[in-house]
This record gives C-alpha cells, structure tokens and sequence, in this order.
C-alpha cells in the first residue's frame, strides 16, 4: 500500500494515542523505503509524541465534585414545570394581544376623526365656491358683459380655493339690485 | 435515533429534567479531563480548579440549551475552551491583577511541586525535558494547543474537536500537525540529543 505524506501525518497522530498495528508499519517502512528523507523526521516526531505523552497530569481535588453542585445548587436550571410554564405562557400572550388591539383601537379612532375633520374641511370648501358659483349662475349664461360688482371674485380668484375660502359673503341687497338690473 | 443516544447525552437529559444525581455522575466522569484541558490552556494550576469547576457550573445553568443531537464531550469541551478564551482575554486587559497566573508566554516556566499532581520524574535530566516540553506547549497558538490536547488527552475524533475549535476538518488535521512541527522546531536541540528513553527509537 503506498503511502502520502498526509497519511504519514496522521499515523504520526496515530501513533500519539496507541502503538501502531503491524499493517501500518509495513506500510510505513515501505513508504521509507522510497522516501529515506523522511525517516528523520518521523523520528522526530515520535519523540514528541513520547515527550506528550509524559507531560503530568493534574488531579482534581478531594472536594471539586461538592463545591460543583453547592455552586450549582445556587442556581435553577432554567426549565420550569410544564402546568405553570404554559398557564403563564399563555397569560402572557393573551396580556399582549390585549395591548395590541387596544393599540390598533385607538389608532383607528383617531384615523377616522381626521377622516371627518378632513372631510368637513373639504365640505366647507365646497360650500364656498358654490356660494359663488351660484353668483355667477344668477348673473346669467352667456353674459358678455363683465360684472361691475367689486364684491364678486374674478374667474381667476376661483381658481384659488383659499381666497375662496377668505372671501366675504356677498350682501342680500346687493343680489336683489342685480337681478333688478337683469328684468 | 433513540436508542443510540449517547450515554452522556441521556445522563445530559436526565440533569435538563432536575436530576442532581445524573449530573454528579458528569461532574465525575468528565472532570478530570477538562481540568487537565483548562491546565494545559491556561498554564495555572490553582486558576485550572476554579475555572474547570466553573465549566460544570456553567453546564448545570445552560442544561435547557443542550441539544442530544451533540455529542456530550463535544458540548462540554466547547464551553470549556470559551470560558477559558475569556480568561486569556481578560487576562490581557488587565494583567495586573492576576498576581498568581503566569502571563501567557511567560519565558520562564513556572516550576512547582503539588501533591494534585503526578509524582514527579526521578531522574532530573528528565524532569528539565518534561518542563521544557511543558513551556513549549504553553506557548503553542491557542488553537493549536487545544486541538493537540484535545487530540492527546480526550482521545477525541478530529470531527469532534474541529466542532469544538470551530473550523473545519482539515483544518483541524492541520492544526495537529503544525503544533507538533512547532514543538520540533522549539525542541530540536533535545530531539538531535535523542534524550528520550530508547523505546521510542524503534523505528
């Protein structure tokens, strides 16, 4: 069996934990065999190994085990009985569907209060420009003549919503002179 | 899936239910190796017992996280690793108030006598070999250190260690063989001596 530098490395690993079987040493005499550079470093490394293997070891002390589990005892694991963990699980869950909704409640409440404040806006608008629409309808269709009353609003102002908006309303004598004017 | 349930990982359940016993039977299984680990990456002994007890500590309050679908050994040596990464880590930050740990790379090694430890080696030459090697693991890469001790002392398979190391498998393999390059580049002098016992020049 022919062997590769990295299978070499890891039955140097091999060898740290066991000795080597009789396969993997012909294996690996047969690798030498044809890689002599190598046994050197082999050598080496087997004698880190060694070198590893004599390192001490530390012992634990007589009482490690009880300080352990005094110190652990401290501290509850974090797994609670089942009845309690889904009683309040579910208490919880109810708590935050509640805030929820309310939320949501009063966020429609004041959507819908500046949906008619708008609207109520939009329908004074209206109002004021068919004030003035109707002005101009009283002055007859096709009228060529241009409206001497300084108190009614150019074409133009209509097109301005907000100076519709600021305009004062139109005298009721006024109106009668008008139509007086227009038998 | 069930019934090939690791037997730590079943002992791991049983400690998530409340079970004491079960995790005193962890605690005494698994604690000698993951003090020697926490030896190996912090270099203290005395700092080693504190925190390995606080690795099982830290086990017992994380119980509801553990998963069976991880190995035992795996999950363990992962928490292990990260709470003594936060020491070395805070060690840096403030080194002075850490009288009794040796700074990490310190240059001499710090040479004790504990009645915890293996009795030492008779002949002196050797014991200077065994120091020396101590020193140059020390100051191996942090994660170079971890895997070769992970390799060595846990016999774990380089899955399970690049899991716990956090990278991939070759690099794990990698890993292994470039802290014992490492190790012969440091140690060359002594290699060339050939100052081991004889056995281990049977090839």
């Amino acid at each position: 069996m022919k062997m590769t530098e990295i299978e070499v490395q890891q039955l140097a690993d091999t060898a740290l934990r066991r000795p080597l079987s009789k396969e993997e040493t012909t294996a690996l005499e047969s690798y030498f065999s044809t890689h002599p550079e190598a046994k050197n470093d082999w050598r080496e490394s087997m004698l880190i190994n060694e070198g590893l293997r004599h390192l001490p070891e530390l012992q634990p002390s007589t009482n490690f085990t009880s300080l352990v589990l005094q110190e652990a005892r401290k501290s509850q694991p974090r797994e609670k009985p089942a009845a309690t963990h889904g009683w309040f699980a579910g208490w919880r869950f109810s708590q935050g569907l509640a805030f929820a909704i309310l939320f949501f409640g009063v966020g429609t409440l004041f959507y819908h209060q500046h949906r008619v404040a708008e609207r109520a806006e939009v329908a004074q608008s209206l109002a004021a420009v068919s004030d003035v629409a109707m002005l101009l309808n009283s002055a007859g269709p096709g009228s060529a003549a241009p409206r001497e009353n300084p108190a009614a609003p150019s074409v133009q102002m209509l097109q301005d919503f907000d100076a519709i908006r600021s305009l004062r309303a139109v005298p009721v004598d006024l109106d009668l002179g008008l139509l007086k004017a227009l038998e | 899936m069930a019934d090939q349930l690791d037997p730590d990982a079943a002992l791991m359940l049983r400690v998530k239910q409340g079970d004491a016993e079960a995790f005193e039977e962890l605690v005494n299984k698994y604690k000698r190796p993951v003090l020697n680990l926490v030896y190996r990456m912090l270099g203290d002994p005395f700092e080693a017992e504190d925190l390995a007890q606080n690795v099982f500590v830290q086990v017992y309050r994380s119980a509801d996280r553990y998963r069976d679908s991880a190995k035992f050994s795996t999950w363990l040596y992962t928490i292990a690793r990260n709470l003594c990464l936060n020491e070395i880590r805070r060690r840096k930050r403030h080194p002075a108030e850490s009288i009794d740990a040796s700074p990490f790379g310190d240059e001499e090694p710090r040479q004790y006598r504990d009645q915890k430890m293996a009795a030492p080696a008779e002949n002196v030459a050797e014991s200077e070999l065994i120091s020396k090697i101590e020193e140059a693991v020390r100051d191996l890469p942090e994660n170079q250190r971890t895997a070769l001790m992970l390799f060595r002392d846990q016999e774990m398979a380089y899955e399970d260690i690049s899991e716990v190391i956090g990278c991939s498998l070759s690099a794990t393999k990698s890993l292994i063989h470039r802290a014992r390059e490492t190790l012969k580049a440091r140690l060359k002098p002594y290699l060339k001596k050939g100052a081991w016992p004889s056995e281990s020049e049977k090839l």
